[in-house]
């Protein structure tokens, strides 16, 4: 078993190889995908740069929320190949966890952010960037 | 002392990867495992014998049931355990925790919890009986149920949840569950099967007796998850508190 | 590097999912060797579990499998899932049947699944017995670092066999309950009462 016969590498072997080429629908559907890819980097990267709580939560909170979504909702569209019964409910059950998420996400954003006050988290100001010593934590 | 904790961990790592080498290939059929024929014949077997066609489930509720039964009984007895370790353990006095601020539940987080919690006790339902035809089954069904009650707890507070959901009721309920478990097994053993031999139930019930264990594994289930559900409940109530049963997370 | 029959290609490509079990195996069996805390120790039993469940659940693999439940031709009650454009007969041509080696191949193996979820509920009821008993420990001795605990333990016996050749026997301190009832008597009727009684000592 060779490099190119790996466990992960058949699968998208397969998956380039063997269909035909993306209907109109599925195209739009890796797009979205990748688009929601995209969003999830900026999620991480703000995870990491933003320099306090709340700009980190905002980062967490908002980008999660539409990156998911959005791959999801591409996921979704991937999956009708053709027009039939079982991917129509298919997608509707994935359409059904993105629901989900948009109600869920935002909420416990809210509430992690909601602690963060209750529990004397000051955000960031101005005053705090000039200071030197608060640039390193 | 650090350093001497490696020596097991690395004489442990270096056996284990050399035994990997004669473990089967990733993913072949030829597997001592997937070969067996205890479970070719579960593959094979299960939709004449029970007709469920998630075999995880028949092998589960019917052919390993007294595994399962037992299952339960340990939730069950670490629920129990739990409730005896923590309870008037000292400590009833209440002890401001630094980390605990004194704030109204959440207006925004409530609400979405009000909208959500009905949603996820149906879903749990929908697990838990179509456990037979899809992935899902008691447990899950159960820890779900059990979420729903723990979410209602965290976004008002504990006592909100336990005017809901009792905590001597989780007692009773994960009794309940395990006995109507056994009480199935018991049923079928005397009517002249074995113990939780469920196509005897056929003689009382007006099925075929491969329908009857198809319809006595949603009874078991039933008993598992309810089970699950009281103990889940009555494990994050406890730990939460320190077994106060008050001012939770 | 990865040419067949290195040490490398085997561990890396063939036989990926022993080489992360057995790595996550061992952080977890360093974690509860090697860390003081206790729920340290308790996490790594965790991620031990994990590499259990693991190696168990990739043994069930089979390549070119679907998960363990019947597709529609072969499930018994399987023409509700079938479409309705196939004719009436089909309803009657696909009962229980058992199926050949050649079907077999085509499901994954159930029975590690099984025993899997059996493990995952078994690791759930003792993870919060052990959390129960680290929050006991906690409450009795006020940490839970592995050393403290074991000096606290030390000094508290230590005490504990000093005070019992002081004190004798039969001078034990009186249960709680008599204590509350004591103390409800002694509110309700008459202080020389209460005064007159020992008042309790050492409670915690």
């Amino acid at each position: 078993m060779s490099l190119d016969q790996t466990i992960f590498i058949p699968v998208l072997a397969e998956s380039l190889h063997t269909t035909t080429s993306p209907t109109p629908l599925q195209f739009f559907g890796i797009l979205l995908s990748l688009l929601g890819l995209f969003f999830f980097v900026g999620t991480a990267v703000g995870m990491i740069r933003f320099p306090d709580f709340y700009t980190r939560m905002h980062a967490a909170g908002k980008g999660d929320t539409l990156s998911t979504m959005l791959m999801l909702s591409g996921f979704g569209l991937v999956s009708m190949e053709d027009l039939s019964m079982g991917s129509w409910l298919l997608f509707f059950k994935i359409m059904g966890v993105v629901l989900f998420i948009f109600i869920t996400c935002p909420t416990s954003s809210h509430a992690l952010m909601r602690a963060a006050f209750e529990d004397d988290e000051m955000p960031m100001t101005e005053k705090d960037l000039k200071k030197p010593s608060a640039k390193k934590k | 002392m650090k350093l001497l904790s490696y020596i097991p961990v690395l004489v442990v790592g270096v056996l284990l990867l050399y035994a990997a080498k004669d473990f089967p290939e990733w993913g072949s059929p030829d597997a001592p495992a997937s070969k067996s024929p205890v479970s070719s014949h579960f593959i094979a077997n299960t939709g004449v014998d029970t007709e469920v066609p998630n075999m995880v489930t028949a092998v589960l509720a019917d052919y390993r049931g007294f595994d399962t039964m037992f299952e339960t009984v340990v939730v069950f007895i670490a629920g129990m355990a739990v409730l005896a370790i923590l309870k008037n353990s000292g400590r009833k006095k209440l002890v401001k925790r630094e980390f605990e601020v004194d704030a109204e539940p959440d207006l925004i987080v409530t609400n979405t919890v009000r909208l959500l919690v009905p949603v996820i006790q149906i879903f749990a339902f929908y697990v838990l009986a179509h456990g037979h035809v899809s992935p899902g089954g008691g447990f899950q069904g159960g820890v779900l149920m059990g979420a729903s009650f723990i979410l209602v707890a965290l976004s008002w507070d504990l006592e909100t949840a336990l005017i809901r959901f009792p905590l001597n009721w989780t007692t009773i309920l994960g009794g309940l569950g395990i006995f109507l478990y056994a009480g199935i097994g018991l049923l079928s053993m005397f009517l002249g099967g074995e113990f939780l031999d469920y196509s005897e139930l056929a003689n009382i019930f007006p099925v075929s007796r491969e329908m009857a264990r198809y319809h006595a594994m949603l009874g078991v289930e039933i008993g598992v998850g309810l089970t699950v559900t009281a103990i889940m409940f009555s494990l994050y109530a406890n730990l939460s508190t320190e077994g106060r049963l008050q001012r939770g997370l | 590097m990865f040419e067949d029959g290195t040490i490398i290609n085997e561990l890396l490509i063939e036989r990926l999912n022993y080489f992360i079990y057995v790595v996550l195996l061992l952080i977890g069996l360093h974690a509860m060797i090697a860390k003081k805390n206790l729920i340290k120790k308790l996490i790594g039993m965790s991620i031990f579990q994990t590499a259990i469940i693991l190696f168990y659940v990739s043994i069930g693999v089979k390549e070119g499998s679907t998960i363990p439940v019947y597709l529609p031709e072969h499930d018994p009650h399987g023409s509700h899932s079938v479409p309705s454009d196939t004719n009436e007969t089909s309803h009657f041509d696909h009962g229980p049947v058992i199926l050949d080696s050649s079907l077999v191949k085509g499901y994954a193996n159930p029975l590690p699944h099984v025993l899997m979820l059996t493990a995952i509920v078994v690791g759930v009821a003792t993870l919060g017995l052990a959390l129960a008993l680290c929050q006991r420990i906690y409450q009795g001795y006020g940490t839970i670092e592995e050393d403290e605990l074991l000096a606290k333990m030390e000094s508290r016996e230590i005490r504990s066999k000093t005070l019992s050749v002081q004190i004798p026997k039969d001078q034990k301190l009186p249960k709680k309950d008599e204590l509350k009832k004591e103390k409800s008597r002694s509110v309700s009727k008459s202080k020389t009462l209460s005064a007159s009684k020992p008042k309790p000592k050492g409670k915690k």
